[in-house]
């Protein structure tokens, strides 16, 4: 009787343990294609491309809302420092609105039009009176995603001390 | 010795004129961009050993004192109406004259960019050597866009029609000041030059798809130039823009400008009709 009761106990601990390992196992396999599970800052890849201004975006990690705005930092001597620009992840030039949000699919891959150097007009032609070309300087995209809980650093480059040929 | 800026040593040297490129379809928009212009300016503070130049800073202001921006639309016939924007009028833009800084630099600053790493102004140390030699350099490219269609919904003419750009003027008049800023916040306004972009067109497109496969452009050359004056000594006197100079301005020229085209006059009409353009 006593063995009888402790193979049921075994068979119910191991039922609750298959039980706990598969739904572990779910758990692990769809995170990264459901939109409430949470990116960390390495599912969203900031790649630098040729020439220095150009980048992509490609997101590892579940669907994600990204802001429109990408910061652009500059490097002061270690420090880095936002400069104020209307640099946006848009993949043509069209008018929308720069506080909208972008959705990322996992997976995706995205390529803006290049940060051509200016402060105004970063990508195409805008309504600009005061308008700064910003290098040389060395500097980084920041993208963040639309509820600004993470930000997505890309790694440094060099902008040169004239505007890169294929800007607009 | 009270720290003062030696007479005469206010310099400005212009590096590259700036020319106006032929207005340009750019997406869904006809876009009037140009050169650059550039220029260095240095002026040198004079003090006793022992004298501290920390919070003198040499730098450029610049103040834009004409906009005129307005563009016609025309439908494909006579009855699909016209349409002209004005945007350099009040209500749409309620001053002319403003104080042009970039963005992120704050207009109540006056400098176009207080932002060190610009390299717009230079300020004296606690430690500084005299004669102390302070350097700048200014840039500017003044730009802008319309939209290559806009819808007509004036009442007359039923459903609403598409309207196609066929006539735009834009003048941006600026005047650039080498200036020195004591730490107590005095402004010496030392040198300036005046100049200028403008483009004038007229455009047909192509065809009268929506938008169309693109337009033929063809520019008004009076009307399209860039210009810069000669370099003028002193504080500037210019009645239109000096009240720029002497109170603290909220709202840069981007920022008017950006409001301006957020919300242009706009009128409709059903038919093709001659707007007088010096209207608001």
């Amino acid at each position: 009787m006593e063995e009888l009761r402790r193979t049921q106990g075994m068979k119910a601990l191991a039922f609750a343990f298959l039980v706990a390992l598969v739904a572990l196992s779910v758990a692990s396999l769809h995170p990264q294609h459901s939109p409430k599970s949470l990116p960390d800052e390495a599912s969203v890849l900031v790649r630098n491309l040729s020439p220095p201004g150009a980048f992509e975006v490609e997101n590892r990690g579940p669907d994600i809302e990204l802001a429109r705005t990408v910061t652009i930092q500059r490097d002061l001597k270690g420090e880095w420092s936002d400069e104020s620009t209307d640099l946006a992840l848009v993949e043509k030039c069209e008018k929308s609105p720069l506080n909208g949000r972008v959705l990322l699919p996992h997976g995706a891959t995205l390529r803006p039009l290049l940060w051509n150097g200016m402060s105004c007009g970063s990508q195409c032609a805008a309504t600009c009176r005061a308008n700064l070309y910003l290098g040389p300087g060395r500097f980084r995209f920041v993208v963040s995603s639309y509820d600004g809980k993470h930000n997505f650093t890309g790694p440094t480059f060099e902008m040169p001390s004239r505007r890169p040929r294929g800007s607009q | 010795m009270a720290i003062s800026i030696k007479p005469g040593s206010a310099k400005i040297t212009l590096t590259a004129r700036p020319r106006v490129n032929r207005p340009a379809v750019s997406g869904t928009s006809m876009s009037y961009t140009g050169t650059p212009i550039k220029a260095t300016g240095e002026v040198t503070i004079l003090g006793a050993p022992g004298d501290s130049a920390a919070g003198w800073t040499v730098g450029f202001v610049q103040v834009q004192w004409i906009e005129t921006n307005w563009c016609f639309y025309r439908g494909q016939t006579h009855n699909d109406g016209s349409i002209f924007i004005q945007r350099a009028r009040p209500p749409a833009r309620p001053n002319q004259a403003c104080c042009d800084c970039v963005n992120g630099s704050p207009p109540s600053k006056l400098f176009y960019s207080t932002i060190p790493a610009h390299g717009e102004i230079a300020t004296g140390t606690a430690a500084a050597v005299f004669p102390l030699k302070l350097t700048v350099s200014h840039f500017d490219q003044p730009s802008d866009a319309v939209n290559l269609v806009e819808m007509n919904a004036h009442p007359a003419s039923g459903a609403a029609k598409p309207n196609f750009l066929a006539e735009s003027q834009m003048e941006f008049h600026f005047c650039t000041i080498l200036s020195v800023r004591e730490p107590g916040g005095m402004f010496h306004h030392l040198l300036s030059f005046y100049w200028n972009v403008l483009w004038e067109a007229t455009f047909q497109p192509t065809n009268f798809t929506n938008p169309p496969a693109g337009f033929r452009i063809n520019v008004v050359r009076a009307g399209s130039t860039a210009n810069v004056g000669h370099v003028i000594q002193g504080t500037p006197t210019d009645r239109r823009f000096t009240g720029i100079l002497n109170t603290r301005q909220v709202q840069s020229c981007n920022q008017v400008a950006s409001a301006e085209i957020t919300g242009p006059n706009r009128h409709e009409a059903a038919t093709w009709k001659n707007f007088d353009v010096r209207k608001a």
